[in-house]
Formats: C-alpha cells, sequence, structure tokens
C-alpha cells in the first residue's frame, strides 16, 4: 500500500540534510556571520515578562538608537542592575509607554529614547503600529507560542544559519535584483548583516559592517531615501502634536504617581541626518515642549560634551565601542543629577 | 498549536514515544492520544477544552439515547438538544458579533440608533470543524446509518483527535471510531511516508503559502486605492495559491501525522485546479466539507428529487450555507452563492445542451479547466477582501475599469507568483487522476529522497514558524 522503499528515501533524505545543514552551518561560520538571537515578537514578550518578577527594574522603550546606544552590560557596571531592553527598532515608543503606564505592578525607572520622526507621530504610524503590536503579541500569546519562543531562541542561539533576519529565505529574494516597473514604489536595498540581537536585546553592528565603509554608506543611502519620502508627508503639529503631549503626560505621570521614574534621552545622530531632524522637528518646539508639558528630565546628548561628538558610521546609530562610552556617561551625568530616589511601594500599596 | 512550530514537534516526539512504547495496553495509548490533543488544543486557550468537553458529553449521551428510542417526538427532542448545544456554540462565538452588527444595521434602517456594547469575544480555533464532524456523528445515529458508540474515551478520541481536530478533513463516525478499537501502529513504510506527507505539507504551506504567496496576496488586497490589472491579477491569483497551499498543506499535515500513528485519515484535496466545471471543483476541494453539506444539507432538503426548481434553489442554499461556515460575513456569503450560481448554471447548460464530441477532447477539457479556475478566482476575491468596497474595487481593476490604477508589485514578486501558478495549474492538471502516493510508488526511492531533501532544505531557510494556518479562524 504504501512505497516499499520509502525507509530508503527517509534516510537518503536524512543524510543529504544532516550535510547541507552541517555545511551550510560550517559556510556561515567560516564567512564571519555572528550568532544573532530572533527579533521576534516571541522575544519581546519574553523580556517583558521580566517584569513581572521585578516591577522595579529600569526599562529602556524607545526605536533603534537606544537598542544600539544604551550598552546594557556598561548600565548593569555603573548603575548595579541591567535594565530590560524593549525597544524595537523602527517603532515608536508611546504604545509600550501607555502598556506600562496601565500596568498597576510596573513602579521601576523607564529611560525613553527619543528619535524625532518616530516619537512624535500619530498613533495609527507604522511605528506606532509596529509597538501596538507588540503589545498585543505580549497580552494575547498563547501557552504554544510561549514554548515555541522558548525552543526557538535555544536553537537560533546555537546556530548562525538560523538567523531569519539576516539569512532566511526572504532576505535572500531580496538581494535578487530585477529592474520594477515605472511607477513601482521600491524599498531601498539593506546591506548585508548590519546587525546583531544578544540575549538581552542588546544591539550591535556586526563586526563585518563596522569593517566595509561601502555597507555603511548603503546604510546611509536607505536613510536619506526614507528621509526624501517623510519630507513629502506633514510634520505632526498642532492639536494631533497637543493630544499626543497630553497622552504622554498621562502616562508618565500614572508611572510616576506610583513612585516610578521617566527620563527621555535624545541620542546622537550626525551629519544630514541629524540636520533633517533639526530642521523637522525643532527643539524648542518638540523636545522643550515634551520636558515642560510633562515634567520629567531629560537629556539631550547635544547639552552634554559627555554625550555629543561621536561619529555614528551610517549618521543614526552608535557604534558598539562608542554606545559604551556614551552609556557610562550617561549613567555618570544622571547618578551626579542626584534625581530622588525611586519609592518602593511594596505590591500592597501598589494600587 | 501549529504544526509548523517546534512546540508541535516537541510534542509530537513525545506522542511518538508513549505510542509505540512496547507491553503499553492500547486503553492507555488511547488516553495518551487523547490527553495529547487536549494539550494540543488548550495550547492556544485553555479554557476552550471546556468547549471540547461540552461538545463531546452531548453528543456522547444524546448519541446513545437517540439511537434507542423509538418516538418521534423524542427523538425530535434529543437530535434537537444535540443541535442546540454544538450550533448554539458556534452562534454565540462566531456568528455573535454578526448577528448583532446586521440587527444594529437593521434597527438604523427602521430609524432607530443602537449602540450596544462591543462584544469581546474570542473565536475559538477550529470549533466550525470539530462542530460539524459531531454533528455528523448525532445526525447518523439519528437516520440509523450508524450505532451509537459505548465507549467514552473513543468517542472522546473521535471529537478530539489532534491531527485533524482544527482543520479537518472533517471525518464521519465510521471512517475513525473503528480505527480505535484495535491497537494501530504503523509499519516502517507507513511511518515514513506520514513523516513524508507532513514534510509536504509543510513545504505547502511555509515556502509555497507564505513566504511566495502571502505577501503580494496581503499587499494587494490591503491596497487602499485602485490597481493597475496586472497587479490585481497577480494579487487574486497569489492568493488562489495561498489558500491553496495553506488549507491543502494542512490537510496533508494532518494525513502524514495521523499516518505516523498508523492512523488513515481521507484525502480533503484531489487538486482542485484541474477541476472540469463546479461540481467537479467541489468533489476536489475541501472535499470532507463539501460530501458533508451535500449528505446533510442538500440531500435532506430533497437534492435533486424534488424537481428542478427545487433542486437550484437547494444548490443554492447549501452553497450559502458553505459560505457563511467559512466566516461571519456577507463577503463569505457572496463566495458561496457565486458557487452557487455556478454550479446552477453548469447544471442548467448539462441539461439543456447536448455537448458536442470535440467539447471531450484533451485540449477542450483544458480550456474549461482553465476557465473554471478563472471563475474560481473571480469567487476569491470576495473570500479574501475585508469588505465589499475592496472586493469592488479590486475586480474593477482587473477588468481595466481603472486604467489609472498604482503599481505597488515587485516585477520578482510577479514572476514568481506567476511561475508558482503556472506550475500549480500543471501539476495540478498532470495529477488529475493521479496520487502522491502513486507516484512515489513508482519513482525511484533515490528522486523521492532527493525531493524530500530539498523541501525540508528550502523549511528550514524559509523558517517561518509562526504564520497561523488560514482555516484555523474558520
Amino acid at each position: 500500500m504504501y512505497p516499499a522503499h520509502t525507509w530508503k528515501a527517509f534516510l537518503l533524505m536524512a543524510a543529504l540534510s544532516l550535510a547541507a545543514v552541517t555545511g551550510w552551518e560550517w559556510y556561515c561560520r567560516y564567512s564571519g556571520k555572528e550568532l544573532s538571537y530572533p527579533n521576534s515578537k516571541g522575544f519581546w514578550a519574553q523580556q517583558r515578562r521580566l517584569l513581572a518578577d521585578d516591577p522595579t527594574a529600569t526599562v529602556i522603550i524607545g526605536s533603534s538608537r537606544v537598542q544600539f546606544g544604551i550598552d546594557l552590560d556598561t548600565w548593569a557596571q555603573e548603575m548595579g542592575r541591567r535594565p530590560v531592553q524593549l525597544s524595537m527598532e523602527g517603532s515608536s515608543p508611546l504604545p509600550i509607554l501607555s502598556h506600562l503606564a496601565q500596568d498597576p505592578a510596573f513602579r521601576g525607572s523607564l529611560l525613553v529614547g527619543v528619535t524625532p520622526n518616530l516619537f512624535f507621530s500619530p498613533e495609527q504610524s507604522r511605528g506606532g503600529q509596529k509597538a501596538a503590536k507588540l503589545v498585543a503579541h505580549y497580552l494575547q500569546e498563547s501557552p504554544s507560542q510561549r514554548l515555541g519562543n522558548a525552543l526557538n531562541l535555544a536553537l537560533e542561539s546555537r546556530l548562525v544559519f538560523l538567523d531569519e533576519d539576516q539569512l532566511g529565505l526572504d532576505r535572500f529574494l531580496e538581494f535578487v535584483e530585477l529592474p520594477n516597473r515605472e511607477g513601482v514604489m521600491t524599498m531601498p536595498q539593506w546591506p548585508y548583516h548590519f546587525t546583531t540581537l544578544t540575549k538581552h536585546r542588546q544591539r550591535n553592528m556586526s563586526q563585518a559592517f563596522l569593517n566595509s565603509r561601502q555597507a555603511q554608506l548603503q546604510q546611509l543611502a536607505v536613510w536619506r531615501t526614507f528621509m526624501g519620502w517623510e519630507k513629502q508627508a506633514p510634520v505632526l503639529a498642532g492639536e494631533g502634536l497637543a493630544r499626543l503631549f497630553e497622552q504622554i503626560r498621562q502616562d508618565t505621570e500614572a508611572i510616576r504617581s506610583r513612585g516610578g521614574r521617566v527620563l527621555f534621552v535624545r541620542m546622537p545622530s550626525t551629519g544630514s541626518y541629524l540636520a533633517f531632524e533639526d530642521a523637522r522637528y525643532p527643539r524648542e518646539a518638540y523636545w522643550d515642549q515634551l520636558l515642560a508639558k510633562t515634567g520629567c528630565k531629560g537629556y539631550y546628548f547635544s547639552d552634554y560634551p559627555a554625550l555629543s561628538g561621536f561619529d555614528c558610521p551610517e549618521e543614526s546609530h552608535l557604534t558598539p565601542a562608542d554606545a559604551k562610552r556614551f552609556t557610562r556617561s550617561l549613567a555618570e551625568i544622571i547618578r551626579s543629577d542626584k534625581l530622588p530616589p525611586i519609592i518602593v511601594a511594596s505590591k500592597a500599596q501598589a494600587p | 498549536m501549529l504544526f509548523n512550530s517546534l512546540s508541535f514537534i516537541l510534542l509530537f516526539i513525545l506522542v511518538l514515544v508513549l505510542h509505540y512504547l512496547p507491553r503499553l495496553p492500547w486503553k492507555i495509548k488511547k488516553t495518551n492520544l487523547l490527553l495529547a490533543s487536549y494539550l494540543f488544543y488548550a495550547a492556544w486557550n485553555p479554557p476552550f477544552v471546556i468547549l471540547l468537553w461540552i461538545s463531546t458529553l452531548i453528543d456522547f449521551f444524546v448519541g446513545r439515547r437517540l439511537y434507542y428510542v423509538h418516538g418521534v417526538a423524542m427523538r425530535r427532542l434529543l437530535l434537537g438538544l444535540s443541535l442546540l448545544g454544538n450550533l448554539g456554540l458556534l452562534a454565540f462565538f462566531k456568528y455573535g458579533g454578526f448577528l448583532l452588527d446586521n440587527f444594529v444595521q437593521l434597527l438604523a434602517l427602521g430609524g432607530i440608533s443602537y449602540t450596544p456594547a462591543k462584544p469581546d469575544i474570542i473565536l475559538p480555533v477550529g470549533i466550525s470543524f470539530y462542530t460539524f464532524q459531531t454533528l455528523s456523528y448525532t445526525l447518523d445515529i439519528y437516520r440509523r446509518n450508524t450505532t451509537p458508540e459505548k465507549n467514552l474515551l473513543d468517542f472522546a478520541l473521535y471529537v478530539t483527535f489532534f491531527p485533524q481536530l482544527v482543520a479537518g478533513p472533517i471525518v464521519r463516525p465510521d471512517g475513525l471510531l473503528p480505527q480505535f478499537k484495535e491497537p494501530k501502529r504503523a509499519g516502517l513504510n507507513q511511518f515514513f511516508w506520514g513523516l513524508f506527507l507532513l514534510t509536504l505539507g509543510l513545504f505547502m504551506k511555509i515556502v509555497l503559502a507564505d513566504v511566495i504567496m502571502a505577501g503580494p496576496s496581503d499587499q494587494v488586497f490591503g491596497a487602499p486605492q485602485a490597481l493597475n490589472s496586472l497587479d490585481a491579477w497577480v494579487g487574486v491569483l497569489a492568493f488562489s495559491g495561498q489558500i491553496f497551499f495553506d488549507f491543502a498543506g494542512y490537510s496533508t499535515c494532518a494525513i502524514g501525522v495521523a499516518a505516523c500513528l498508523g492512523f488513515y485519515l481521507p484525502d480533503n484535496f484531489r487538486y482542485p485546479y484541474a477541476a472540469v466545471g463546479f461540481s467537479d471543483f467541489w468533489q476536489r476541494w475541501h472535499i470532507s466539507l463539501s460530501s458533508w453539506l451535500r449528505d446533510y444539507l442538500y440531500i435532506p432538503l430533497g437534492g435533486n428529487r424534488k424537481g428542478p426548481r427545487l433542486t437550484y434553489a437547494n444548490l443554492l442554499f447549501t452553497m450559502l450555507i458553505g459560505g457563511l461556515w467559512h466566516g461571519a460575513a456577507w463577503t463569505f456569503v457572496v463566495w458561496g452563492g457565486l458557487h452557487g450560481l455556478y454550479l446552477m448554471a453548469e447544471r442548467l447548460l448539462r441539461g439543456a445542451v447536448q455537448a458536442p464530441p470535440w467539447l471531450k477532447t484533451g485540449l477542450a477539457q483544458f480550456g474549461l479547466g482553465l476557465f473554471t479556475f478563472f471563475l474560481v478566482n473571480i469567487t476569491w476575491v470576495f473570500f479574501r477582501a475585508q469588505d465589499f468596497s475592496t472586493a469592488w474595487r479590486l475586480l474593477q481593476s482587473m477588468f481595466g475599469f481603472a486604467p489609472e490604477g498604482a503599481k505597488i508589485l515587485y516585477t520578482l514578486s510577479i514572476l514568481l507568483v506567476l511561475t508558482v501558478v503556472v506550475l500549480m495549474v500543471a501539476a495540478h492538471w498532470i495529477m488529475r487522476r493521479r496520487s502522491v502516493l502513486g507516484v512515489a510508488s513508482q519513482s525511484p526511492y533515490w528522486a523521492t529522497g532527493i525531493g524530500w531533501a530539498g523541501m525540508l532544505l528550502l523549511i528550514l531557510w524559509a523558517q517561518k514558524t509562526s504564520e497561523s494556518f488560514i482555516y484555523f479562524q474558520f
């Protein structure tokens, strides 16, 4: 009834697959590709769950700049505790800020990265939706997804070829260059192996990227394409901006009322990227207003010599070495500010 | 739990180990399978296992009583109880919001403004599948086509058997319950054949449906503006491929997983895009649902026994219900209605026109097959579109009524979709009267082995492990 040779076909399949996978993994390592954790919603949710056991933890939210630019190990050395990294590249932190504000248990320190074009954007923006999906996944994650994510992490942290973001079939197809029809909006090509992600969700530029000026220029070209598209859309202002500030004020107030602390940080950017941001989001109308409306403390990189003067290879993110320096300096500045200690309420006292 | 997840692989390995442990009584092994099935289902949302228990208990006890009672009124009462229990749960969880929305709109037509609280109902995965499966048991007993199951464990396993629990095939009692009576273990070749089918199903789902077809389909159906004709057609063709590879992929996995355990599940797809006409299509697409609707709805309504008018009405009604089974939205009803109209037109033509001999040649049949595929694609527009305005906009784009429509798809996407669709239709046509089993039996082992390795490596390369199957939502 069943093909008589199926077991032989299975043995051949197993041998071929094992050989191919072993060769593939060896080739990836030989060619300098680095191990990287998957940048998945499940991984984000796993880190978010850490707050259940430690509601007074320091948490970082924002987009990729704080994920590259705050070195978690350095922060742990300076401040005594490793922060929980909940940032996500290309996203607005505001849905996550609201989510933490609504969690009555959370009363820790929140470091919020401000990348102007992502931060000062309406709720339904692409970046806002991306962060909202993370929160929704965390709230609705099924037991099966949790288990699957744990198994995925266990495998992907050991095998280089399983890096879906860099080595998956989808990514490979991006490199097949065929001319598109006139009028088709074409996404710019990202350089190969730009970043890696560690088990604490620390994002780093890969060594291959740091060694290749061509890759850095390619990434800069990607940012410039995005900037060009953004220039065609109006910036958030007027009533929309006022509503955004009011929402942030309510959220930060909720966290502070429980004894928590919210700090904003404007990470460094350079060159044409910085010029673009300064022109579209003038400091006095956005950053200064943010601090004035919320009453929170903020750190703008150019206000502090120790936080400025960095050379971002693609004008937007710090290298791993600079991230360490930046983090150490930021920690020193925060310490020197002698902010009032967080009032750690017991669970019973928490509202 | 998804077949394309590592958590399923872990559960499956555990189930296989327990299933093949020597000297373990069959009753214990069946209990293991039942517990694994509950775990499989609970992994989505643990409280919903209660729905399985309710369905199991109602039909087990109603079924027993129904068979031995002779009074017509009592039999109808018991049948009504089962229908109320099963369809009541389905109506509440799947159609509650839809009914409420339509009620509100009806009131609005009468000038009454009513804003109810938004019902926050989560749809239990696969509820339509297991509801129809348990209903077939009660209806068969009511019609005395089968005898009631005496063993609650076997019956619970029939309702819950994890390979086909959430997306079919919908198995009749006679097709599955007898298999639980004797110890089952797969022979060496059946076991590896099961693994082959599992790989084939995952390849269809992960590589073809998720990596190649899903992106262009989502882009086109999600576009807020009118599209260029080419883009619109490619998007719809991509969806026709996606839905086939997704759903047939699941069924293939289910059959493969069951085979590894020594069980047999019937085919649910027989190369539907090689269908010539719509009665042929429905004997090839989601066979377990179409035969269910035929046996438990169309024929009891009178089928084709009560004159042409009622036959057409029965056909249309059956397909409308089939549409509604897929989802609580009017777009699904229109999808079913179109299929009903196609079936009516086909029946009308067959009765009115004598087919000329040349129409039976291979080339003409192929042409008719392509025409059927074309009409099926029109129905997919309503099936996939979020609302009627999207469907209408897309149809206009497809048929050239939007000359300034936007171009959104990359050349690579277009080439990939068209290549896979052409290969898919060609493969369906070649395999029209064959089966994978038959082809594999005639192929040298090395060819099967190389093809198998190729599929597995592409699955690993694709690395998509978390995309849900489309039919889970039904």
